[in-house]
């Protein structure tokens, strides 16, 4: 198999990493309910 | 001087008076902590902490804060 | 074309409603999430008849309708939405006999919602044992129902129940409470201003502050306007309700049930009085550890060797099979590794799952609660963080995910935040190869010195957890309301079913959860190992050659020895390089900063990591360690690995937060990217100070 294919195959796969990583880090946080906040159940 | 279920002792029987509904939860009274119904300590861990409690035939435990808010009479066997 | 209808299967918990679950839809069965929160979805398909199929949906466990939880919101929110695709056709409430009287409360609820209800009794075989019998026809027309009689034990009357669904549209949908009895005027005025609208819904709405997303919004704003009653009156109002409830079902049941005491045998007290005995509970419960904890290390090693053997052998074949270059290599060095390095450690995980749920089916895992409450609590957390610690011995991504059942969010935060400090798995074989390079042979009172730096090292994680836990607690100022109830079910044999699922769904937790991230980052780690800037890079097999070129290496050896410079100029080579001031002082140098850097991924990354460093072809676990100890010390002209570094480098990822899968996990728990920001800033901190402190002193 053609070097060049595989160092491109090597690109292609280290971009998908890294996108993976991207948007499981640094996605926008989904909107929360907004229910029981008093009773202390949730993240606020 | 009102006693508490805090003041119950191991293997006491006791029937419950008042429950505040300020302090207490709504959850605790739908299991069963109402006026009227019967409540035995089953075991109490050391430090007195938690109360392990028979309340109207349900089984559960719950902390000492809680329990100094629920009013009861003793019945004496 | 077959059709397909929405159950809802509700219940208290422990009722083995999830036992119920499992008999309707077996392996049909998937968990997810609700959108937006941390509440796990359980679905899955039962097939009914030919042409029937039923979408069940395993709600939350709940003891009533009056949601004080994320999760019990769940079921409050599904039951009030029409519109929501999962809206049943029919609610299955599972109970359990011998508690009928309080899982009766929901049921009744339920009921006033006006949706098909069918009352499933479960344990129906203990019936005899506890002296407990039932008028069923009686107890269907005094509740309006139909009931099935269950014993998922026995694996009776799930036909039945099967029955029973098919026929639902048959079921009578009246209330049994009429709702205006709680507050006749009141009631009176909100069935004036909203005719169209069920009492009890419009009840339900007022005091449960329901978030109905995208639907009918404007019909809830117009209801909430309502409010014309204060806080403290409408708590008064549901006071009322429930002892109307108790009232109804205490007339139903009496007739409806008989329970003859004199026949009743009662193994629950008697198990209790050991188990939670002042001095035997707490005795009893550290020797239950201790077997666990032996019995995983003992049991996983033959896995463990076998899954290394196999991926080692992948590898090598993989780079013999496939044409030679770059992404051979990519695959054969670094996403087979990675995925091996997740899977290893499968075995030691299940097993301490298993255990674990075997311990909750059981029932006894209250008990421990009970026990360690008031403990736990001196250090800002509950009875409740016992489970999460004790798995965090595993993995602490489905540790972190256990905190759910928490009830004070504080208790739940500094669970989450101290969890990452007990000994994970992934941190074995780091300890592993340092103590038997620095640790000496020789033994204390029949335990070896190796052994012994082992036990300390999980002492410390668990010690550090709580003691950090205990400053937190001081340093936080969160108020919240520490409402805590836990639940002492009757002891019963864990069914085989429900443990073997329950270890599945956490295992895949794992694996899914952070074999993903580890995947990634091995990719990424391996291109930057791989690859480097320059000359010295590009170049690495002329300058190498004629560098040995005197010495009359064998062409093995040279290999590796141009392997060893390619890494050194790669791109991670440099950066160890660039860290190398900073670690100096720990008694580090740039190959170890190269594995500290790396093991940022994955803790278990280092031992791989340093293979490579050193030039060994391998993950031969010998050959690694002589070379280590081969290693000179650039500066002071000693071993590398010596006595000081080596405790240095235990402490390090004693304290270090390293696992990018737990900071992911953690975000997702506490929705914000500032509590996992301060684990990673203190943790790492801590980590080098320590390190640092340690190396200084004893070298």
């Amino acid at each position: 198999m053609n070097p060049f294919i595989q160092k491109v195959l090597v690109g292609i796969t280290l971009i998908l990493a890294l996108w993976f990583l991207v948007s499981k880090y640094f996605l926008p946080e989904k909107k929360k309910n907004n229910k029981d906040c008093g009773s202390g159940s949730c993240g606020c | 001087m009102s006693t508490t279920l805090a003041d119950l002792k191991k293997g006491e029987t006791a029937v419950i008076i008042d429950v505040s509904s300020i302090e207490i939860p709504l959850k605790l009274l739908e299991m069963g902590c109402l006026p009227g119904n019967n409540v035995q300590l089953v075991q109490i861990a050391p430090f007195s902490d938690p109360m392990y409690l028979n309340i109207n035939g349900s089984h559960l435990a719950i902390r000492k804060e809680t329990a100094i808010h629920v009013l009861i009479e003793k019945v004496n066997e | 074309m077959s059709k397909q209808i929405n159950i809802a299967l509700i219940g208290n918990p422990n009722t083995g409603k999830t036992s119920v679950f499992n008999a309707l839809t077996g392996l049909n069965q998937q968990v997810g999430n609700y959108p937006g929160i941390t509440v796990e979805k359980k679905e899955g398909i039962c097939k009914l008849d030919r042409n029937l199929k039923a979408h069940v949906i395993d709600l939350p466990g709940t003891y009533s309708l009056n949601a004080s939880s994320l999760d019990e919101n769940v079921v409050i929110e599904l039951l009030l939405n029409k519109n929501d695709k999962d809206f049943p056709d029919v609610v299955v409430v599972v109970s359990d006999v011998e508690n009928l009287k309080r899982n009766l409360l929901l049921f009744t609820q339920i009921k006033d919602l006006e949706i098909p209800t069918i009352l499933a009794i479960n344990m129906a075989d203990r019936m005899d044992y506890k002296g407990i019998s039932l008028d069923i026809p009686y107890l269907e027309t005094q509740l309006k129902t139909k009931i099935a009689l269950i014993s998922t034990r026995k694996k009776t009357g799930i036909d039945d129940l099967k029955a029973l669904i098919q026929n639902y549209k048959e079921m009578s949908s009246e209330p049994c409470l009429n709702a205006s009895e709680i507050d006749k005027d009141y009631f009176d005025r909100l069935r004036v201003a909203f005719p169209n609208q069920l009492l009890y819904k419009l009840w339900l709405v007022i005091t449960q502050d329901v978030n109905f997303g995208k639907t009918n919004r404007k019909e809830i704003d117009a209801i909430t306007s309502f409010k014309t009653k204060s806080a403290g009156d409408l708590k008064r109002l549901q006071q009322k309700e429930t002892i109307k409830r108790y009232q109804f079902i205490n007339n139903v049941l009496k007739v409806g049930q008989t329970v003859d005491a004199s026949q009743a045998k009662d193994l629950r007290s008697k198990l209790d009085r050991i188990l939670t005995h002042k001095i035997f509970g707490y005795l009893i419960f550290f020797l239950i550890l201790l077997v666990i904890f032996q019995a995983i290390y003992d049991w996983s090693s033959v896995p463990m060797d076998l899954i290394d053997t196999a991926f080692a052998h992948l590898s090598e074949w993989t780079k013999n099979a496939l044409p030679a270059g770059d992404f051979t290599n990519l695959l054969a060095e670094g996403i087979i590794p990675g995925l091996g390095g997740i899977v290893i450690f499968i075995p030691q995980i299940a097993f301490l799952f298993l255990f674990i749920a075997i311990l909750e089916e059981s029932g006894y895992m209250s008990r421990v609660v009970f026990l360690m409450d008031k403990i736990m609590r001196r250090f800002g957390l509950s009875g409740k963080s016992i489970v999460p610690l004790i798995s965090g011995t595993a993995c602490a991504i489905p540790a972190i995910m256990a905190t759910r059942n928490i009830e004070s969010w504080k208790e739940r935060l500094i669970t989450i935040l101290v969890t990452p400090f007990t000994t994970c798995a992934a941190r074995l074989p780091v300890y592993l190869i340092i103590i038997s390079l620095v640790i000496p042979e020789g033994s204390f009172i029949g335990i070896s010195y190796q052994a012994l730096t082992l036990m300390l090292l999980y002492l410390i994680g668990f010690g550090s957890a709580v003691f950090s836990a205990y400053l937190l607690n001081k340093v936080l100022n969160i108020n919240s309301k520490t409402f805590f109830v836990v639940e002492m079910p009757n002891y019963k044999l864990p069914l085989l079913k429900n443990v073997g699922l329950t270890v599945l769904e956490k295992t895949k937790s794992f694996v899914v959860g952070a074999g993903k991230i580890i995947l990634a980052i091995s990719i990424v780690l391996w291109v930057l190992a791989s690859y480097g800037p320059g000359e010295n890079f590009n170049n690495a097999e002329e300058i190498v050659t004629e560098k040995y070129a005197t010495q009359n290496l064998t062409e093995e050896a040279l290999n590796k020895k141009i392997a060893s410079h390619k890494l050194e100029h790669s791109f991670i080579g440099i950066s160890g390089r660039a860290i190398e001031p900073a670690i100096r002082p720990l008694g580090y140098d740039w190959k170890i900063g190269i594995a500290i850097v790396s093991s940022f991924a994955a803790r278990e990354v280092f031992v791989g990591t340093l293979a490579t460093i050193y030039s060994v072809g391998s993950d031969d676990e010998e050959t690694i360690k002589n070379r280590m100890a081969g290693e000179v010390n650039p500066i002071l002209g000693g071993p590398l690995f010596n006595f000081a570094s080596g405790i240095s480098l235990l402490l390090f990822y004693a304290f270090a937060m390293q696992c990018m899968s737990t900071l992911a996990i953690v975000k997702r728990e506490t929705n914000s990217w500032k509590w996992p920001a301060y684990q990673l800033v203190v943790m790492t901190a801590l980590a080098y100070i320590v390190a640092l402190a340690s190396y200084q002193l004893l070298k």
